[in-house]
Formats: structure tokens, C-alpha cells, sequence
């Protein structure tokens, strides 16, 4: 008679394995921030990212191709009236516009960078997070290029987030995980500009509103004022921009006041950030000299 | 047969990486994040069903495993859920297996809202912060509809690829209890 075992083991394989799935998660979170992700978890993430990239770069390269010579081929043909002199001009045209443009928002971010007296790294958006709980973004930098967790991310409209290494938000040797700031698990210190009351800033998970929340019972805040990082905590460099209070209201449960914010970072279309790598001054694009200005430390002709 | 079956891991773990990637990229910014359109839903739903053996709850966990990797929340919340999934599917197969298009639509509408239930639960129990407020009503359930639409989709690709099946004769053709 075969044991209880061998009778059911197609039973025990699968829950087995939904039982150590559930004994993993129990651990990670009794260790709340302490648990860093397992190697393989790491090598895993590692691995996402080469497709990412290649997927970001084609994306790009025939979004080009695609403005640059397929369009103005077909628009060419429509207007039979166009010589071939004004087809290459218009070409050249569009292609120094896309350029200057280009030029325009990395000067805008250069320019942000130096202003900030932070040393700071540029780093491209290669992914998303797959959750629509989870708010986080994937970047081209890792710890080959000596991040860490806490990191703080920046552009030149304000705070992105913070660079996390946890289970589910692994950094690894070429690509890191941001915790953005409207993640239900953020929490930033910031400072009311025009009335300088405190208060802590908290993520809804929704990419337009988020909480300003421990306000002291007299503060008298209006819609419009903005908000900065505060610098204590020591995660963020003080006076960031963060976004504005759009409304107030009263928290049921505790009577306090608490104010609706939204982002000063448009998340949706983000496409580069900066890495604050130190505070201390110094050159904005610290060890890129030599790279390009996407920051993937390849030239492109 | 060790050739079937290396072919057979070989397809789950690259279709498993493609799913992940394509919703990394391309999908999750359609709906700028406000819906999780999952691929992965409907490749641990195909597998229960269709790879009752140990190799099925094997390629199951390692793609939980890797949903969880890159949830962008605790990754056991993913893994777990996953697993969940499978393990439900895996007790559901023997009672019942819905033939037609329309039956399994309904089955995996129902696996959508019992998946994503499941989420919010692990959310709620081991990480906190009002989960169930982040994505609102009309966003759930369009979220949930779509998973469900797009299950039977992946089951319809899958099948085509010559028997990429369970190697058990009996559980080629889904049995009715």
C-alpha cells in the first residue's frame, strides 16, 4: 500500500510551494525594511533589464527613423509639387529640431543640476513596475555605477524618489528601482514655503494626489502653496520642489488637518532623471564627461 | 521525452520573460499605470491546467517568482499570489473546465476577481498603507475584465504550439468531474 505521502504528492507539490511562497512574504515582512532581495531575485531583475534597454533604445531609434525619413517620405509623395531639394531640406529641418529640443531639456536639466550644488548622475527610464499598486520606475544605472539605496531622484521639475533595494524592487549591477514619491509605502519631510509649517508628505499609489499629513493644528494653508523638501530625515537635499497643495480637508479619524497635494513631476511622461550621488559641489554630470547625453555612457552619431 | 521536456521549459521560461518585459515596458504604460494589464494571469491559469505535474507548479513558482521580482511592491505579495492562483486552478481542474470560449471567459473572470482579491488581501495583511484605495472602482474592474478577456487568448496561443501539453495522456483533454 503506498504511503499517505506518495498518494498525495501532486497535492503536496503545489502546496508546498504556495506555502513556502507565503512563508517568504511573512519573513520580508516581519523584516520590513531590513530584507534586501536574494541574489537570484537580483540576477533575475538583471536579466529583465537587457530587454528593457533594447526595447527602450529600438523604441527610440525607429520613433527617429520613423519622424526623420519613413514620414517625410510618405509626405513627400503627397505632394508631388515638392522637389527633391525641399524633401532633404524639410528632412534636415526636422532633424535639427528634434535636436534642438533634445538640447533644450538636457540643458534645462544641466543648468537645474548646477543650480543645486549636487553631485548628481543621469540616468535613463528603461521600465516600469508591473504592479498598479506599486509605483515605481526601472532606471539604466546600477551598482556598477556605485548607487545605493536612498539615493535620492531628481529632474528639473522637482522630487522623483528615492532609489530602493528591497524584495520586489531590487537594485542590481545595471539597473536600480525608484521608489517614486506618490508610492503608498513614501514618506518625505517637507516644508511649506510661503507659511515654512512642516509636515510629512505620503503617497496615495494615484500619480496626481498625494497627502500632506502631521500639519500642526494652526497651520493655514491654501491652495497653490508649494511645498519643498525639508532635509531632515536625510534622505532628500532640502529645497527640492515637490508639488502644491491643491486642497484641504480634515482627517476623520484623527481631526487633523491635511492638505491634497499634486506633484510638481509630470510621471507620466518622464523620460531621464538625475541621481543625487553627494551633496557636496561638484561637477553636475560627475564622471560623464565622456558619455553621451542620455546618460547610457555610449556615443551616438 | 527529455527533449519535450527541456522544449517545453524552454518556451514557459521565454514566454514568461516576454510577458514580464512586454508589461515592463510597452503595456504598463498604456493605461499610465492606472490598470495592471497581466499576461502572466493567464500563462499560471494555462499551466495549472495543462501541466498538472511537477513541472507545472515548478514553472508556476519560478514565474511568480519573477512577477514578484519586479512587482515594484514586496515581491512575496506577487509570488504568493500567483501561487494562489495556480493552487486554485490546480483544485478547480479535476471538478469542472469550462470548454467553450465563452464558459472560459466567465472561469477566468472569476479567477481575475479571485486573483486580485488575493492581492489586495496580502497587501492589506503584510504590507498595510490602504492598498484597496489606490486604483478606483471603475479602474478594478475594467482591470479585471481585460485579464479575463486576454486568459483565453493566451490558452488559444498556447494550444496552437504543437503539444506544448501536459505529457500525461489523461490530462490532454480536460476531464468533467
Amino acid at each position: 500500500m503506498p504511503s499517505p505521502l506518495f498518494r498525495y504528492q501532486k497535492l503536496i507539490i503545489p502546496a508546498g510551494l504556495w506555502l513556502f511562497s507565503l512563508i517568504i512574504l511573512s519573513v520580508q515582512s516581519f523584516q520590513k525594511g531590513e530584507s534586501r532581495p536574494s541574489p537570484f531575485s537580483r540576477q533575475t531583475a538583471e536579466l529583465i533589464s537587457f530587454p528593457q534597454r533594447a526595447y527602450t533604445y529600438t523604441k527610440e531609434d525607429a520613433t527617429d527613423f520613423w519622424k526623420n525619413y519613413v514620414y517625410l517620405i510618405d509626405t513627400r509623395k503627397q505632394n508631388l509639387a515638392l522637389q527633391k531639394q525641399v524633401a532633404f531640406l524639410e528632412m534636415e529641418n526636422q532633424m535639427l529640431r528634434e535636436q534642438a529640443q533634445e538640447t533644450e531639456r538636457l540643458r534645462a536639466m544641466l543648468n537645474f543640476a548646477s543650480g543645486l550644488s549636487l553631485s548628481t548622475m543621469p540616468a535613463r527610464i528603461i521600465g516600469w513596475d508591473l504592479s498598479s499598486y506599486g509605483q515605481t520606475l526601472t532606471i539604466n544605472k546600477g551598482r556598477s555605477d556605485k548607487l545605493s539605496a536612498g539615493m535620492a531622484v531628481i529632474c528639473p521639475q522637482g522630487l522623483v524618489g528615492q532609489i530602493v533595494d528591497e524584495p520586489g524592487r531590487a537594485l542590481a549591477r545595471h539597473r536600480s528601482q525608484v521608489l517614486l514619491i506618490t508610492d503608498p509605502t513614501s514618506r518625505v519631510s517637507v516644508t511649506v514655503e510661503r507659511t515654512r509649517d512642516r509636515g510629512i508628505l505620503q503617497g496615495t499609489g494615484q500619480a496626481e494626489k498625494m497627502l500632506l499629513i502631521y500639519l500642526h493644528p494652526d497651520a493655514r494653508l491654501e491652495p497653490g502653496d508649494e511645498l519643498t523638501t525639508s532635509g531632515l530625515g536625510g534622505v532628500f537635499p532640502a529645497g527640492i520642489k515637490v508639488g502644491a497643495i491643491t486642497g484641504m480637508e480634515v482627517n476623520p479619524f484623527f481631526g487633523s488637518p491635511q492638505g491634497l497635494i499634486k506633484p510638481s513631476v509630470d510621471f507620466n511622461h518622464l523620460e531621464q532623471v538625475l541621481v543625487v550621488v553627494g551633496q557636496e559641489p561638484s561637477s553636475p554630470v560627475e564622471g560623464s564627461q565622456n558619455k553621451d547625453e542620455d546618460g547610457d555612457g555610449q556615443k551616438k552619431n | 521525452m527529455a527533449r519535450k521536456r527541456i522544449r517545453d521549459w524552454g518556451l514557459t521560461i521565454l514566454f514568461g520573460l516576454a510577458a514580464i518585459v512586454l508589461q515592463t515596458t510597452v503595456v504598463s504604460r498604456i493605461s499610465g499605470g492606472k490598470i495592471e494589464f497581466n499576461l502572466v494571469f493567464g500563462m499560471i491559469i494555462w499551466l495549472s491546467f495543462f501541466k498538472k505535474t511537477l513541472e507545472g507548479a515548478l514553472l508556476s513558482f519560478l514565474l511568480a517568482f519573477a512577477w514578484g521580482a519586479l512587482s515594484g511592491t514586496l515581491s512575496g505579495v506577487y509570488m504568493t499570489a500567483g501561487m494562489s492562483l495556480y493552487f486554485i486552478c490546480w483544485l478547480l481542474r479535476d471538478r469542472f473546465t469550462p470548454r467553450s470560449l465563452s464558459g472560459q471567459s466567465l472561469f477566468s473572470l472569476g479567477l481575475s476577481i479571485f486573483f486580485k482579491l488575493i492581492v489586495l488581501l496580502l497587501l492589506e495583511i503584510f504590507v498595510g498603507k490602504e492598498y484597496y484605495r489606490v486604483q478606483p472602482l471603475q479602474y478594478f474592474i475594467l482591470e479585471i475584465t481585460i485579464n479575463a478577456f486576454f486568459a483565453p487568448l493566451i490558452f488559444l496561443a498556447f494550444s496552437r504550439v504543437k503539444d506544448f501539453y501536459d505529457m500525461l495522456p489523461e490530462v490532454v483533454e480536460p476531464r468533467r468531474g
